[in-house]
């Protein structure tokens, strides 16, 4: 399983490198969702402040809807996804692969928007809160990639697959997504603890990446 | 004098869709080292065997077998021994030739990947255009690449999918010219084409499917490419089968 993971994690990787798709649309996305936000709801206020970590999660559901897509469209490209079917390979390595593949596309957007979200919403880490916005960020990627590959294959085996993706998934992101803006206020310093957020983003993260490795399989068969 | 040994046997095989029936009880033999052409209309059932002998396809009636194998869905033994071209490259256009190859070397776990892949690109005469991104290659070299793809891990069987479709001349001769080396080191080639005159060049036996049955299977041996191609034809056009049509 690890080696299969490994290869795809590797092409997938490779052909981002050369097209830049994923990141740049979930970059340029961010930033646009951003800026609008910025400027209709006046965000240089303290009240509004508060809500930045929702703001930045809200922007990045939208665009890494947009990178994770993609990560199966180009499997969808002139047949490539049966080369995988029919290659003596088991699914759960196929899906580690690219779910690796999506974190870190994921991850890098967050990374490359961060210093965007840090100046148009006025507000900062606090001090010694770094290490909770890091693993706000590794948790709540891990969590809406592990479902966001999976779904992104099955809705790659349809006709609307870009329409398809974004209403089979986000709902089921919305337990991952609201403990990540938990626990990103708390690295904001809008909220004082988040022990039970950074706790269910745990187990949301563990329990989706099993099941997923689980039945993956299916999703993958045409 | 020991017999071949069988590449694929299938008996009896009928594969249904629903209320579709895509194979009606075929029998085909085809000895290790034979170049099968498949022929018949769009819908005949061509590609269902195909799907079937590479193991792409879960549930059907009678019995398949690779090289003494059952068919079984997803069997990765079985899929070792096989190489598929379908009428989709199965490349990823993004990537350059050479890590299109250097993926699915490293997938198979070809051992030496890199120096296999290189023996490719020299075989299949790609190496000019190794860096370059599929996206910009052309048809034929598409194609070509497909083949290398396919036998990337040294399968024994090839099975392919109209694989002269949208070729012109120079680029059909020159994949002609790769499957005989294929057939001549000792795999096995089972194909579905509309190309009689290609088929001609490396087959050695051609059957025409229809409505799911084999209504023609004879060595290419015994009967010459123009009356071959006019019962074809009538095939294709007429729905006379092959015998009335005089072959």
């Amino acid at each position: 399983m690890l080696h299969t993971a490994g290869v795809v994690l590797w092409k997938d990787l490779r052909i981002e490198m050369r097209t830049r798709d994923a990141i740049g649309a979930a970059f340029v996305f961010s930033l646009l969702v951003m800026v609008i936000f910025n400027f209709a709801l006046d965000a240089n206020t303290p009240e509004m402040r508060r809500l930045a970590a929702g703001f930045f999660w809200v922007a990045f559901a939208f665009s890494g809807t947009l990178a994770l897509n993609r990560s199966f469209a180009l499997e969808k490209e002139s047949g490539a996804g049966r080369a995988l079917v029919f290659a003596p390979v088991d699914a759960a390595g196929v899906y580690l692969g690219k779910f690796l593949a999506n974190v870190l596309f994921l991850l890098v957007t967050q990374i490359i928007v961060l210093p965007a979200f840090i100046v148009f919403f006025d507000t900062g880490v606090v001090a010694d809160r770094w290490w909770a916005l890091v693993l706000s960020f590794v948790l709540g990627a891990t969590g809406f990639a592990a479902v966001g590959t999976l779904f992104s294959a099955v809705a790659s085996n349809t006709r609307m697959r870009e329409l398809l993706l974004p209403l089979l998934f986000l709902p089921v992101t919305v337990p991952a997504l609201i403990a990540a803006v938990e626990t990103t206020s708390f690295a904001l310093g809008a909220t004082d603890s988040a022990s039970f957020w950074f706790r269910l983003l745990v187990v949301y993260d563990v329990v989706f990446i099993t099941v997923s490795l689980l039945i993956f399989e299916y999703a993958l068969e045409e | 004098m020991s017999e071949a040994p069988v590449a694929l046997a299938c008996r009896g095989l009928t594969k249904r869709y629903g209320r579709v029936t895509a194979l009606r009880s075929v029998d085909l033999e085809v000895p290790a080292g034979a170049c099968v052409a498949l022929f018949g209309r769009n819908g005949a059932g061509k590609t269902t065997l195909l799907h079937v002998a590479g193991s792409l396809i879960g549930s059907y009636e009678g019995s398949a077998e690779i090289f003494g194998r059952r068919v079984k869905h997803g069997d990765v033994e079985h899929r070792r021994l096989v190489g598929v071209v379908l009428h989709d490259t199965c490349l990823y256009l993004d990537l350059s030739v050479i890590d299109n190859l250097r993926f699915f070397a490293r997938l198979y776990r070809v051992p030496d990947a890199e120096a296999r892949v290189r023996e490719l690109l020299a075989q299949f005469d790609l190496e000019a255009r190794a860096l370059s991104v599929v996206r910009e290659l052309s048809r034929g070299m598409k194609q070509r690449l497909s083949l290398a793809r396919a036998v990337v891990h040294r399968p024994r069987l090839l099975l392919l999918d109209e694989p002269y479709t949208g070729l012109d001349e120079l680029s059909s001769r020159s994949l002609s010219s790769l499957l005989e080396k294929f057939v001549r080191d000792g795999g096995t080639v089972l194909m579905s084409t509309h190309d009689v005159e290609r088929a001609f060049d490396n087959a050695t036996r051609a059957v025409i499917l229809e409505q799911g049955s084999i209504t023609f299977d004879r060595s290419t041996a015994e009967i010459d490419t123009p009356t071959f191609r006019h019962a074809y034809w009538n095939v294709l056009f007429t729905g006379h089968a092959p015998a009335r049509a005089g072959v």
